[in-house]
């Protein structure tokens, strides 16, 4: 499905990234894995270093650090934001929405909206289409998109596949009135695909008891229990490489383009093999696909776009104005794009919570 | 040829015993990491590229099936 928009911009990006770092080798040294088959996947897959938050913290506090370093610095004040959107699939409670545990937290105004999504790896690009959805509205100038996920507490530490790619991260993006540019999105979903990506147990249809709590070997020494992420790599890498080429193309030429009038290509960041091998199909070099998120901190799942856009991209964004093509992918399944001018922006920073 | 598919194998998995299995993936011999790290071998071994789409299990279910994936991409 394509979407049109127009009138409406992104003003600031804020990274917030948990202090604490594991590195890959040293996580991978806690399981029975031959030292050499690690180096191996080190090097080809880019992990190495990642950032994850301690056992007790929750996306409502990574979320509320940012916002309030936001209102501290003068960025954006807090009752200049009439909708808040948290996309998130660690909320803090089932009920009531995380969104709602920030706006409280931070007393924010009461004439707003508040709303949680429940998305993954293209969960900012379902922000961003939400938040221009909402500032069509006479009453809503600017919006507070969240994305935050602490993910690392539901993939089990004896999941050496899963465990020690997994980061955690929150980023905050004001979307306002504003800007002459069309701003054009595709989504496409697939929920025939839901299994590839999935928490089997702890809602409705598996509540969490003593036995989803038990863990047990999947049969390639990954242990995990019913209550942990459980991830078919062949199923999602399958889906990303035969779908995302022809969902870019596709948003390129609606929008009129060329690939050659696309600066760069920000891109959901599962591991460099994955985005390489994208690249590669795509025909885009490498140098305009941004792929060393994982290496650094971790997938921290619908993070990773602003996390390139606050780490790779922030000097080039806050001097001048580009045409981005942002894509994200995964859960769901979902995959989504989004084909726009970013730039300058007034601010695009990181902090450590 | 130098290197041999089997001789791949055994550097990503050398405790596995492949010569007893009719399908690496459904018998656990090679999980999508393992896959990964067979590709980037291959790539290596016999200077080809393969593509994204083709890194699929039954491309590895057998040397059978790799050899054939391997001659089609020279």
């Amino acid at each position: 499905m394509f979407l049109k928009f127009s009138n409406c911009s992104i003003r600031d990006v804020l990274l917030v990234l948990p202090v604490v770092e594991h590195s890959y080798l040293e996580d991978m040294g806690r399981f029975d894995a031959p030292l050499s088959r690690s180096k191996k996947l080190a090097d080809v897959m880019g992990y190495d270093k990642r950032r994850i938050v301690s056992p007790d913290t929750c996306s409502s506090d990574l979320a509320v650090f940012g916002l309030q370093h936001l209102f501290d610095t003068k960025v954006i004040l807090p009752h200049e934001i009439d909708a808040l959107i948290v996309v998130t699939q660690t909320p803090d409670h089932f009920i009531p929405p995380t969104s709602f545990v920030i706006q409280g937290e931070l007393k924010l105004k009461r004439d707003m909206i508040c709303l949680d999504l429940v998305q993954g790896c293209a969960g900012f690009i379902l922000g961003l289409i939400q938040a221009f959805m909402l500032l069509g509205q006479q009453s809503i100038d600017k919006v507070a998109l969240v994305n935050v996920d602490v993910l690392s507490r539901k993939v089990s530490s004896r999941d050496r596949n899963s465990f020690p790619l997994v980061g955690d991260a929150a980023s905050i993006t004001i979307i306002e009135k504003g800007g002459n540019e069309k701003i054009w999105a595709s989504i496409k979903v697939d929920g025939t695909g839901r299994d590839a990506l999935i928490i089997p147990a702890g809602g409705m249809r598996l509540p969490s008891t003593i036995e989803t709590s038990v863990v047990h070997d999947d049969g390639n020494s990954n242990h995990r229990a019913l209550d942990h992420l459980v991830m078919d790599g062949s199923a999602v890498f399958n889906f990303v490489q035969t779908e995302i080429p022809l969902l870019i193309s596709e948003i390129i030429s609606q929008a009129d383009l060329t690939d050659a009038d696309v600066d760069a290509y920000v891109f959901h960041q599962p591991n460099r093999f994955m985005l390489e091998k994208l690249a590669d199909k795509m025909k885009v070099p490498h140098s305009k696909m941004p792929m060393n998120v994982v290496e650094r901190f971790g997938n921290n799942s619908g993070v990773t776009i602003p996390t390139v856009l606050a780490t790779n991209l922030a000097e080039s964004l806050i001097k001048k104005s580009g045409q981005y093509c942002l894509a994200g992918f995964g859960v769901g399944l979902t995959q989504a794009s989004l084909l726009m001018r970013l730039g300058p922006l007034n601010s695009c920073n990181i902090i450590e919570f | 040829m130098s290197v041999s598919i089997p001789d791949l194998l055994k550097l990503i998995r050398p405790e596995a015993n492949f010569e007893c299995s009719d399908n690496f993936v459904e018998d656990d011999l090679l999980d999508s990491l393992d896959i990964i790290l067979l590709v980037n071998e291959i790539e290596s071994a016999f200077g080809v590229k393969i593509p994204g789409e083709q890194v699929i299990a039954n491309n590895f279910s057998s040397v059978d099936a790799i050899e054939k994936l391997v001659n089609s991409l020279k």
